[in-house]
């Protein structure tokens, strides 16, 4: 009982601050209601932990009444592991850019924009959370709606431009995705996640394989629309920034997090691997996106487009674990997820800061923010372990289990050469990091001033030094983060 | 008890560090900075002691001490202290611009070595392995002439590449044994098929000399590294850490029963081909080296190749006989690095380019240079003749040609550098060298320490039976 009505807390509290925000005179205060919904939600999810463990998963279910969208939800090891990154990154992500957002709305539009945010974010934890596929579509649709309304307060025309692309991706990719359910509830008679459809006899193959492309082309542009934002990268714009971020980082978690629900919550992880050539199929595309994204990131000299292409080999490496859908390779996920929302998510906010404030995030620039602000590079410096995939690093974890999934004398062998190819790029990229840090140089430009108030200078250094310490807090404690893959490994291995 | 000698092993060299990154110059610093080695020395003193009184094993926290161990740290301690007390006087007589980044380079060095020496599994190896690669960079970018920064650099990164096979040998072992840790007589069991015992000594072979597997460094021709950077940055950075590492793995994960059972004779072919081939390219860039920082450049890799192949052979062969190899080599390439570079000094201060009639100009260095290489090639009554002698006895009895060619490319390529010098500083009609050559040679800061390795050296061929 203390869990449900934890959960209802979970959901409901964003939902209040964003009414609270839309009504409240108090603008100081909207900041400070986002950023507390976040927390809450985080903390109710971590206490909820022991619970889901033993359990496997909590739930309510008033299958498909009046009560359901409001009052339904399951919560289980795959929901809490992926939400809690996600909430992690949405509040780094808030806190980041919060001086940005502020700095270009005016008093008038900051209730909106943060009663919007507190929308978002009351659909995010409902994708999570929902168990029903109808509640699904519209919590889907709500993220959609709210994303699209926060880009419109970048008032720059390209970036409103890519974003009502983005909306129109969007809403074919929900048309397939509501057929979809359809034909899941006309035909299998199936109206939530309960026991995947396959289980059933009344369908055939090919209905479902059908259900299968609309599924995953969903995916693909819904969750992965990143090749459309890559021309913005290089924008100095904040905003533009700020959701290049959201884009990159929570949409994606979203993604992958979709992807292993219809695996082994909807179809059934039997009926998709149960072909060789489609797991060789899923295998392969996620070693070319491995491949694609490293070529992107040796060619790159700002850091800024370095991230997105870092996406692409973190999407690529759990594209593959997924693919091998066995013990060692579903572990792997968790590393490479807090890898990806945290590590990467460091390097993107420290590539906008040198954007922002040294015209350019190409890595002479961090010379000169290391010769005039040590203490705030200092992060980027304890960052190179982390890239570099140092022992007991979670990118060297995730490696480890995808690498021992791996060793086998089959075609899934085949990941050692993305993990061979990822980790070229990932010491790559960190030796040009240590280079641009240490290397001495005569170009003048390297004794160039810059100027930050000291506020901003506190607050930066708040913010990087924030983030490594959190991604070390997860170093310290990898057993717990390898106990919790562990457990969520076996339990998607059990559906 | 083991807790504080433990944490005199590891504050030593911490505490060092720091103290140098302070670049005070007063007497008490100097002092210090020559205490901690002797600190260090006592430590490994007292490990000995509680090694014996504990049967010659010690497992503590994660880390575990052994013979293997001990000696490796002997090693170390005394090239610390050999070369804190020679770079000392060294820098007081010959100003270098970056000493104060070389002596805390060298101390984090060590500390990092230490803890590679007595790291309990392969985790933990591998690392203090990668923060050893992570250190050298900054040593490539500060102190690396424009020439070399890119050998360096390909080096390094390529050094960083050697640890992703490292570490996919140490999924595979997991994935074999379940486990990681270093256990006397190995933990890969006899039952093992021959092919994942193969693909797993690959995987540790590359992840330990993946860099200096192909000899690419002879098509930099431009690099001329400085005698420092060659021993700090190559030798003790990479070769003696790799090769005491592929010992350890040898007795701690293969066993030496393992070992000796899987590798067949096709595979130790193709391993000797593969090691004449490194060696017989290192001997000929040796032998056409024109001045000692190329000679000691050459002297490193072909010695390195020379001391993998033994560290295989005995590992075979004759368990007994593979410490000994690391106790050599770095005894050697020490003894090496403090005479040439005592040379090396005069021959900048005077603007001499060669090195005519340098016997009579600086006598004890250049014996002291010429006994050394002879000692590589196993002629000079050293620890070296034993092994030079052990392994031409595996190379006769058990294995054949490709062997004993190797060995003998390495015995005529330096007798011939030797011979070559030595025909050089006999050179009479060579103007005298004024008081510093003397001043130099004769400085006992300078030369106590080649002289203390010389006599280690010698005192080695009769402490085999301990090593």
């Amino acid at each position: 009982m203390t869990s449900i009505s934890c959960f209802y807390l979970l959901v409901f509290l964003p939902l209040i601050g964003s009414l609270f925000c839309f009504l409240s005179p108090f603008k100081k205060s909207f900041f400070w209601i986002s950023i507390s919904s976040i927390f809450a939600a985080a903390f109710l999810l971590i206490k909820t932990i022991p619970s889901v463990i033993s359990f496997k998963s909590i739930g309510n279910d008033y299958n498909l009444s009046l009560l359901s969208l409001s009052l339904e939800f399951r919560i289980d090891l795959l929901s809490i592991t992926f939400l809690i990154i996600a909430l992690a990154a949405k509040a780094i992500i808030l806190i980041y850019y919060k001086s940005d957002i502020e700095e270009l709305l005016g008093d008038k539009d900051k209730g909106k924009f943060y009663a919007v945010f507190l929308i978002n974010l009351f659909a995010l934890i409902n994708i999570f959370t929902t168990n029903r596929y109808f509640n699904l579509f519209v919590f889907l649709e709500i993220y959609a709606f709210s994303f699209f309304a926060i880009s419109s307060i970048s008032k720059d025309s390209g970036l409103l431009k890519i974003s009502f692309r983005d909306f129109c991706l969007n809403v074919a990719s929900s048309i397939l995705l509501l057929l979809t359910f359809l034909v899941a509830f006309l035909i299998f008679k199936s109206s939530g996640f309960d026991r995947p459809i396959s289980t059933d006899s009344n369908g055939s193959n090919l209905v479902m394989l059908l259900m299968l492309s609309f599924v995953g082309l969903t995916v693909l542009f819904k969750f992965f629309p990143i090749w459309l934002f890559f021309e913005k990268m290089k924008n100095a714009n904040s905003i533009a920034s700020y959701l290049i971020a959201e884009s990159m980082i929570i949409k994606s978690i979203v993604g992958f997090f979709i992807i292993l629900k219809f695996i082994y919550f909807f179809f059934g992880a039997g009926f998709v691997f149960s072909n060789e050539l489609a797991s060789k199929i899923f295998l392969i595309s996620g070693i070319i996106l491995v491949i694609f994204g490293s070529i992107g990131v040796y060619q790159q000299k700002h850091l800024q487009s370095i991230c997105g292409y870092f996406c692409l080999i973190n999407s690529g490496l759990i594209i593959s674990a997924i693919s091998l859908n066995n013990e060692y390779s579903l572990r792997s996920i968790t590393f490479y997820l807090i890898n990806f929302g945290l590590v990467n998510l460091f390097l993107f906010c420290l590539s906008s800061f040198l954007k922002k404030h040294l015209d350019s995030s190409s890595f002479a620039r961090i010379w000169i923010l290391k010769n005039n602000y040590s203490f705030v590079a200092l992060p980027l410096k304890l960052s190179i372990f982390f890239i570099a995939s140092f022992p007991l690093t979670p990118l060297f974890f995730g490696n480890w289990n995808l690498a021992y999934a791996g060793l086998n004398p089959s075609f899934d062998s085949a990941i050692l050469i993305a993990l061979v190819v990822a980790n070229f790029v990932n010491i790559e990229l960190s030796l040009r990091l240590f280079d641009s840090l240490y290397e001495k140089n005569d170009s003048p430009e390297q004794g160039a001033l810059i100027y930050l108030s000291g506020s901003k200078v506190s607050f930066y250094s708040l913010a990087f030094w924030s983030i490594i310490l959190l991604i070390s807090y997860v170093t310290l404690f990898a057993a717990n983060f390898g106990h919790l893959s562990q457990n969520l490994a076996s339990y998607l291995l059990s559906i | 008890m083991i807790f504080f000698i433990l944490l005199l092993l590891f504050g030593s060299p911490a505490l060092s560090s720091i103290f140098a990154s302070a670049n005070k110059d007063g007497s008490i610093f100097k002092t210090l900075e020559i205490a901690f080695p002797i600190i260090y020395l006592a430590g490994i003193f007292g490990l000995t002691r509680s090694l014996i009184n504990n049967g010659g094993e010690i497992y503590y926290f994660t880390f575990l001490i052994d013979k293997s161990s001990l000696i490796f740290l002997y090693c170390t301690s005394f090239i610390w202290l050999g070369a804190t007390i020679y770079l000392q006087r060294f820098w007081s007589l010959v100003s270098q611009h970056d000493a104060k980044n070389l002596k805390v380079f060298l101390s984090i060095t060590i500390l990092l070595l230490t803890f590679v020496g007595v790291s309990k599994n392969l985790m933990m190896t591998l690392f203090f392995y990668s923060c050893i690669i992570l250190s050298s960079q900054i040593l490539i970018l500060k102190f690396s002439k424009i020439n070399e920064t890119k050998y360096l650099k390909t080096f390094n990164f390529l050094l960083y590449f050697e640890t992703f096979f490292f570490f996919l040998a140490m999924v595979f072992t997991y994935k074999l044994t379940g486990r990681i840790d270093f256990i006397e007589g190995g933990i890969i069991y006899d039952d093992f098929g021959n092919d994942e015992k193969t693909l797993l000594l690959i995987f540790f072979g590359l992840g330990l000399f993946f860099s200096a597997l192909l000899p690419y460094h002879v098509f930099f021709r431009k690099i001329n590294f400085e005698l420092c950077s060659t021993f700090i940055f190559l030798f003790l950075s990479y070769g003696l850490v790799s090769l005491f590492i592929l010992q350890k793995v040898i007795i701690g994960i293969f066993g030496f029963s393992s070992f000796r059972q899987f590798f067949d004779s096709s595979l130790i072919n193709i391993f000797e081909i593969f090691c004449l081939g490194s060696v017989v390219v290192s001997s000929v860039a040796l032998t056409f080296s024109k001045d000692l920082k190329n000679i000691f450049f050459n002297l490193f890799f072909q010695q390195i190749f020379l001391a993998l192949y033994s560290v295989i052979l005995f590992g075979i062969y004759d368990a007994k006989m593979i410490s000994l190899v690391i106790f050599s080599v770095s005894l050697g390439l020490s003894l090496f690095f403090f005479s040439a570079s005592n040379i090396e000094a005069n021959l900048i201060k005077s603007g001499q380019i060669d090195l005519n009639g340098m016997f009579h100009k600086m006598p004890i260095s250049s014996s002291l240079l010429i006994f050394c290489l002879l000692s590589f090639a196993g002629i000079m009554p050293t620890s070296m003749i034993i092994e030079k002698f052990s392994l031409l006895k595996i190379a006769i009895n058990e294995r054949g040609f490709v062997s004993i060619a190797l060995i003998f490319t390495n015995l005529i390529s330096l007798l011939f550098v030797a011979s070559k010098i030595l025909i050089k500083s006999l050179k009479t009609g060579v103007e005298q060298g004024g008081d510093f050559s003397r001043d130099l040679d004769q400085d006992s800061r300078l030369i106590m320490p080649a002289i203390l390795g010389a006599l280690l050296m010698i005192s080695g061929m009769f402490l085999v039976k301990i090593i």
